[in-house]
């Protein structure tokens, strides 16, 4: 008001880049734990915002719960629970994915996230708000005519603490000069005689309690939520690819551009309109697709996987038989069934069809895509907006729309490694929850349209007993050209990309290519099952397709076996049926996600799934039919090779 | 000007020189050995050549054109292929599939019309495999898996066929069955170059041999001036076992 604008606009200024540095250095504190472990393992941790969640409301529980001192709720949470939970992780979990694909170790992680987010609920029910104060609040001090409160000061604070821990301990400590070897080159670990599962076990209980910090640091600032807690990692992987998931230096510069791009963001950039609302929570989803649009190309490494057997793919003999069985058992229980479970059932069958679509990308491919609800979305839409009345064009520009932008997302990750193109779907998912789905331009200020029940050829599938049919004949046909592209020229592409993507270059394959068909086929059959899945609850809104339900999506569609159509119609039905459960046990909140996790990390590096298990057991009891599977015990590597060495010799 | 020219290559990993400042040659319708201790670099020069490692420096030419900037699947169509130390088989698909692959990538992006199934067949019958041609190859010994490699190598249609250790855990009759296929192949034209550490086998076939020791080359010559070579006997008298 007195004059003296500059200082005004300068003091601004500060105070936005104080506040940026804050969240970067939260950030930045987050990253550098999924950086730790994923270079001294070499496995990326989805769930590692998950961790720093769970830890952030076990410190809510001791110090507002049960009024423990706060210094002494930290040391326990940081120091104890944290690392205990990280050690317990290793020693469980990802010491049995040594020498896994990207995909099973992928499996297993979203495994863990969905079962840490399911426990998390279970123990502190998300109905009921919780609050986490910040750190002396409301005290703060001015600093060069900033306001800088006690808890960003400590932020930063801890922020450097870290750093400075890190630098001492893997440039001083011997276990952290070994560390750091694998940090460089993981084979040359065992070579240094260092002890790779010490050093793997440490590594994940520092990541942990790095986890747990950035959890605390940040829940008061944003908020004491489930969902925005585990998307954490999401920001700290963004982060970390500016480091390129390796360099602990270039990590912290990634956290600290996140978070002042997006402190600036919210000082200076005033975008009206819903479009532009979830453009600030999107933020860190944008950076990381431009890192990878300039990370160099991945060299390809010669990974032995080991081995997972696949089933053999059905004849089309089976595959037809198997097609019409499907369609007359779904034809006579539809007669049976009152409507509820019709819909109920039938939810299973559209849940079926949208794991169908992970089939040929990650079953045969190998390829792993956390987006596939966020599809079958975009299909809702496009069947809402041009299905009118039934009509089939919009199932087809549900299929396009969903090809087309499924094209869009995949293209940055394609030259690099299966783990990328993982981690743009996820984020991509988190994008469209916050600027799409929940946009009122979308699903329309009511929050759901309606989306009609298709027609064509003159018949009318808007009963619920003829809808349900409709369901089973779209997954039968479905399952059928997935079959066909797998006996197909195509099919043998993804297997061999799949069993050995190394051979597949040298004999002239572009893997980028073949992804990218791949892909876009995934994505038009989930936005094909979305549209039809719309078409059976009647409407679509903001809530249906979220990110989170992308994940238990692909673990289900493992648990039953992602490598065939009978996997994913267990998978499907599973899903269906612990909604149900769900809605029966509300005192457990998060079910679902509490049983599929717990199924995924138990059984998730087994791609087979159940689908696999059942039909070894009808083969043991109908021996008649056991030419149909080369049934091969799962060998690692070593066994492998001694298997192979003793049939030569 | 020999079809494939390797000027000057290095390679470092980290504080190691897995190659300095290699220089080899092959020449179409020969079979070039190159041989050499554990650790030597064989297997990272041919990954150079087909592209999965770059290189700290030097070139790679074939057929008079520079490499450098090429992925391996472009170097692939150019016509090099290679077969792996530690096979990498598609295990999942059958023999016949395996070699289908390769041919049916290459009828997709060649000019020239493609019979896939006709290839297969041909391939098929040229590396013996015909009896095992529906048998998935991750329940095959490893002699046959080699071969299934070989095949998908010679259904690209390569002009120049890398093999790295393409006798290891053969028996003697496959062995000799190898080594009668390369012959032939090299007659039709094939530029062969052959990493081995059967040192009668690669004695018997090359024409022209190179030695490399801890990333460098110590000699070159035909089998006759290499046997004769004090450095190469130096060389392999520490690793004796490995050169049986
Ligand atoms: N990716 C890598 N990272 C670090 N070091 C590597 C890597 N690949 C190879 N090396 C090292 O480079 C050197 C050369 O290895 P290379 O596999 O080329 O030898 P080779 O001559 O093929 O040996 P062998 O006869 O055992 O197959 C070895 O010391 C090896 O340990
Ligand atoms: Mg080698």
């Amino acid at each position: 008001m007195h004059g003296e604008p500059d200082e005004d606009v300068v003091t601004q200024f500060l105070q936005y880049t104080v506040l940026g540095i804050v969240t970067g250095a939260v950030y930045a504190i987050a990253a550098t734990g999924l950086v730790v472990t994923y270079s001294t393992s070499g496995i990326f941790n989805i769930a590692h915002g998950a961790i720093g969640m769970v830890m952030a409301f076990l410190y809510w529980e001791l110090r507002i719960n049960h009024h423990w001192p706060a210094p002494i709720a930290l040391f326990i949470v940081v120091f104890v629970a944290a690392p205990l939970l990280g050690a317990v992780i290793e020693r469980t979990l990802m010491r049995r994915l040594r020498g896994a694909s990207v995909a099973q170790s992928l499996v297993v992680t979203v495994g863990l996230l969905v079962l840490l987010l399911g426990v998390g609920e279970a123990i502190w029910k998300p109905t009921v708000a919780r609050e986490l104060a910040p750190f002396f609040d409301p005290k703060k001090f001015k600093l060069l005519g900033v306001f800088v409160s006690w808890h960003d000061a400590i932020t930063i604070l801890v922020g450097i603490a870290v750093a400075i821990f890190l630098y001492i301990f893997l440039a001083r400590t011997r276990i952290g000069i070994a560390m750091r070897a694998v940090v460089d080159d993981r084979n040359l670990l065992s070579l240094n005689g260092a002890q790779p599962d010490r050093v793997s076990m440490l590594s994940w209980a520092i990541g942990s309690s790095l986890a747990a910090i950035a959890g605390i640091l940040l829940a008061p600032k944003l908020q004491l939520n489930h969902i925005v807690l585990t998307l954490l990692v999401v920001n700290a992987y963004a982060a970390a690819m500016v480091g390129r998931l390796r360099s602990l230096p270039m990590t912290y510069v990634g956290g600290l551009i996140l978070g002042l791009a997006e402190s600036y963001y919210i000082g200076y950039i005033h975008l009206t309109g819903s479009w532009w609302i979830g453009l600030r929570p999107s933020l860190p989803t944008i950076m990381l697709f431009v890192v990878l649009l300039l990370l160099p190309e991945s060299r390809l490494r010669a990974a032995r996987l080991a081995g997972a057997v696949s089933p053999r793919v059905p004849s089309r003999r089976m595959s037809l038989t198997g097609a019409v069985i499907l369609v007359g058992v779904a034809a006579i229980v539809s007669q049976f069934l009152g409507s509820g479970d019709l819909i109920r059932v039938g939810q299973g069958l559209a849940f079926a069809l949208i794991m169908l679509s992970l089939v040929p990308l990650t079953g045969y491919g190998g390829q792993v895509s956390l987006c596939q609800m966020t599809f079958a979305g975009l299909g809702a839409f496009a069947m809402a907006k041009l299905g009118v009345n039934g009509s089939i064009v919009g199932l087809v520009v549900a299929a396009g729309l969903a090809a087309a932008v499924g094209a869009v997302i995949a293209l940055p990750a394609l030259r690099l490694q299966g783990l990328y193109l993982a981690l743009s779907t996820m984020a991509f998912a988190a994008l469209m929850d916050y600027m799409f789905f929940t946009n009122q331009h979308v699903f329309g200020n009511f929050g759901t349209l309606p989306v009609a029940r298709l027609k064509f050829l003159g018949l009318h599938f808007t009963g619920e007993k003829s809808y349900f049919v409709l369901l089973a004949i779209a997954f039968a046909g479905l399952s059928m050209l997935v079959m066909w592209v797998r006996r197909g020229p195509f099919g043998r592409r993804l297997s061999a990309m799949r069993d050995s993507q190394v051979a597949c270059a040298t004999i002239g394959m572009s893997l980028a290519r073949t992804k990218l068909v791949v892909f876009m086929l995934s994505a038009a059959m989930a936005g094909l099952a979305g549209a039809l899945y719309g078409g059976l609850k009647g409407s679509a809104g903001p809530i249906d397709f979220q990110m989170f339900q992308s994940l238990p999506i692909l673990l289900l569609a493992v648990l039953g076996g992602i490598t065939t159509a009978s996997g994913a119609l267990i998978g499907g039905l599973a899903f269906a049926f612990l909604g149900v459960l769900q809605a029966h046990v509300a005192s457990i909140g998060g079910l679902t996600f509490l049983l599929t996790g717990l199924g995924a990390v138990s059984i998730g590096r087994n791609p087979n799934g159940l689908s696999f298990m059942f039909s070894q057991r009808l083969r043991r009891l109908f021996p008649r039919f056991s030419a149909e599977t080369v049934a091969l015990p799962e060998p690692g590597f070593d066994e492998e090779v001694e298997r192979v060495a003793a049939s030569a010799g | 000007m020999p079809l494939l020219q390797v000027d000057q290559v290095g390679v470092r990993f980290g504080g190691l020189l897995a190659l300095q400042d290699v220089d080899l040659s092959a020449d179409e319708g020969e079979i070039t050995g190159l041989i050499g201790p554990n650790g030597a670099g064989k297997t990272t020069l041919f990954n150079v050549i087909t592209g999965l490692q770059e290189p700290t420096g030097g070139h790679v030419a074939f057929d008079a054109a520079e490499l450098q900037k090429e992925k391996p699947h472009e170097r692939a169509r150019r016509g090099i292929a290679r077969t792996f130390q530690r096979l990498e088989v598609f295990g999942s698909l059958t023999t016949r599939e395996n070699i289908m692959v390769a041919a049916e990538i290459r009828s997709g992006w060649s000019k020239e019309k493609v019979d896939a199934r006709a290839v297969t067949d041909e391939v098929l019958d040229t590396v013996g495999l015909e009896r095992q041609a529906d048998q998935r190859v991750d329940t095959m010994p490893t002699g046959l898996a080699r071969l299934v490699e070989l095949g998908r190598a010679l259904a690209t249609a390569p002009r120049l066929l890398l093999l790295d250790e393409a006798s290891s855990g053969l028996t003697s009759t496959e062995t000799d069955f190898m080594a009668g296929l390369l012959r032939r192949l090299s007659a039709a034209g094939l530029a062969v170059l052959l990493v081995e550490h059967d040192i009668e086998f690669v004695m018997s076939l090359c024409t022209k041999i190179h030695v490399l020791d801890f990333g460098k080359l110590i000699a070159v010559g035909t089998p006759k001036e290499i046997q004769k070579n004090k450095a190469v006997q130096a060389a392999y008298l520490g690793s004796e076992g490995d050169a049986a």
